[in-house]
């Protein structure tokens, strides 16, 4: 399944996040977007998952426009998982494994209930990132970075083969944050586009990248292609340096 | 034990107090007696259960009903476990236009529309003053407690200038009472939390997933806007036919949903039909105690449901806050 983006303007506050982007997601790739706090990466990517309208253009899943699909056609198609997580303020008892299984929702119609499929789907996601233990748990007594994998379990059971990550490192640490990006791409033929904060994750575990440099100007293309020390020290405003590193380039702050 | 087993326990529970409701009072009449009053017997009896006690009854489970069902819609459309038609000054709005319209000379249909528009014009007034893109519970909170204050104002002023006469039976409806009800309109409280129910129990998985956060709940395909739009709506309803048939009744909305999420049901599939059982289970059994604790004395309902329920809003604000 393919996500694209045709003459995308979206801006934010009267600030352009992307002017006319023309971006081709294609199935099985690993888009990273990067750019500077404040830039709009988290607003562009609410966009693409059709949740935020665009001031013009269109986002498309294959050939269908985002805005013309039944939010529950796209949301079974599509899934966000979001920055900031808050099942744990707004409902204190809410249990792990009912915030997994919540992924299942666009897959139910409004009379069914959970099948056993669907119980079995969440348990699996929960084992996958590890959180079998405590899948009975409250999910306000999880620490940070259980919690952005427990999100992730709930977009793992939620079945989509498009998957939109707002910031997934954040709050884990470095290990938990390599364990979570190996999980990732070990989703067979799943399309992902990230925000990222980290460049040297984005170069160890992306195919693309989408660069945000403020004002509505932007460029996308490969990897390898894109990214250079000038390039980022002009994204990030501050002086970049490229060293090589075990798995190739590594890029540095100066 | 799974959530789902409540139902039936609080169905047969509801049905022990609806039965017991029934042969309790100052006429003391045994439950075989009342069983046959109810089929034919004795013609006194047969007055007491079936004019007196058995509207009564079913009045007052259909407005916990509806009160129960109104806070657990509030509370998951707000995101906030505070939220109550009385506390936030819903049913406080919907009295208080109900009663200036009684004072004006209106009845009948009037009167439920004058409610309804009070019941909306609060809502409109607290998202106004508590949404900054999204309810802010403090904000809400302060709002609910100052609007229901100036209601309670309003409805000062209106009964200093009502005539004497009509001014006890006022004050009493306005604390939430059942004593009034009339007996052919009884069944309209528990027929218009019925049908909330059935239209708001599709919605149930939508308020799960808002628990997890507006933008969540959108990515997961629920239509946030008009899940919002359509429990606005019913909530306003729900609580004006309860203002309407009792009067403003506090604590009802707010504490049977915490029982019940204390109990295990958190997820609202379960939690919205068991606030029907359980608020309406709650209310019999309140207006039974109401009406026989101080008997022959009546008490308004009201006060009793407020004298359980001011604690444990108390204790719930203090176990949030930690």
């Amino acid at each position: 399944m393919k996500l694209s983006a045709r003459q995308l303007s979206v801006s934010i506050g009267g600030r352009s996040v992307c002017h006319k982007l023309d971006l081709a997601i294609e199935a099985g790739s690993r888009w990273a977007i990067l750019g500077i706090n404040g830039v709009g990466k988290t607003t562009l990517l609410s966009t693409l998952a059709g949740l935020r309208a665009p001031q013009g253009g269109a986002v498309l899943i294959d050939n269908t426009a985002l805005s013309d699909l039944p939010p529950r056609v796209r949301a079974q198609r599509l899934g966000l998982m979001t920055q900031e997580d808050s099942f744990h303020i707004s409902d204190p008892e809410v249990t792990a494994l009912e915030v997994a299984l919540l992924g299942r929702l666009p897959h139910l119609d409004w009379w069914q209930a959970e099948s056993a499929r669907d119980e079995d789907l969440a348990h699996t996601a929960l084992a996958a990132v590890g959180l079998t233990e405590i899948a009975r748990r409250r999910a306000a007594t999880l620490s940070g970075g259980e919690r952005r994998r427990l999100a992730l379990a709930a977009l793992l059971a939620q079945e989509v083969p498009l998957c939109l990550l707002d910031e997934p490192t954040s709050h884990l640490d470095m290990h938990q944050q390599i364990a979570l990006l190996d999980l990732l791409i070990g989703w067979d033929g799943r399309t992902l586009v990230m925000t990222l904060h980290d460049i040297n994750l984005a170069v160890r575990y992306c195919t693309h990248v989408l660069l945000l440099f403020g004002d509505g100007e932007w460029c996308a293309g490969g990897v390898t292609e894109m990214l250079s020390a000038d390039v980022l020290t002009r994204l990030y405003r501050h002086p970049v340096a490229a060293v090589d590193g075990p798995r190739g380039k590594l890029y540095l702050p100066d | 034990m799974r959530p789902a087993i409540f139902l039936p326990l609080l169905l047969l529970t509801g049905l022990l107090c609806f039965a017991l409701a029934l042969v309790t009072g100052t006429q003391g009449i045994d439950p075989a007696r009342a069983w046959q009053a109810l089929l034919a017997g004795d013609s006194l009896e047969r007055n007491i259960v079936l004019t007196l006690r058995l509207p009564r009854a079913v009045a007052a489970f259909g407005c916990g009903a509806l009160l129960a069902l109104a806070g657990a819609l509030l509370q998951a459309l707000l995101r906030n476990p505070l939220a109550d038609p009385f506390v936030l000054g819903i049913s406080g709005g919907a009295g208080t236009l109900v009663l200036l319209a009684m004072l004006l000379g209106f009845s009948g249909g009037w009167l439920a529309g004058a409610g309804l528009l009070g019941a909306l014009a609060s809502l409109g007034v607290l998202l106004l003053l508590a949404w900054r893109g999204g309810v802010r519970p403090q904000r809400l909170l302060l709002a609910g407690v100052i609007l229901s204050s100036a209601w309670g104002a309003v409805v000062t002023l209106l009964l200093a200038l009502a005539p004497d006469a009509p001014l006890r039976g006022m004050v009493f409806w306005l604390m939430g009472d059942l004593s009034g009800v009339d007996p052919g309109m009884a069944a309209l409280p528990l027929g218009g939390a019925l049908l909330a129910l059935l239209l708001t129990w599709p919605l149930a998985r939508g308020f799960d997933a808002l628990g997890q956060g507006e933008l969540s709940a959108r990515a997961l395909g629920i239509a946030v806007d008009r899940l919002r739009a359509v429990t606005l709506l019913v909530a306003a309803a729900v609580t004006t036919l309860a203002v309407l048939a009792a009067g403003s009744i506090g604590f009802v909305g707010l504490v049977t949903p915490h029982l019940l999420r204390l109990a295990g049901l958190r997820r609202h599939r379960v939690l919205l039909p068991a606030c029907v059982l359980g608020g309406g289970t709650l209310l019999l059994v309140a207006d039974l105690a109401a009406r026989t604790v101080a008997a022959p004395l009546q008490l308004p309902v009201g006060a009793v449901t407020a004298a359980l329920g001011a604690p444990v809003f108390l204790w719930l604000l203090a176990r949030d806050g930690k």
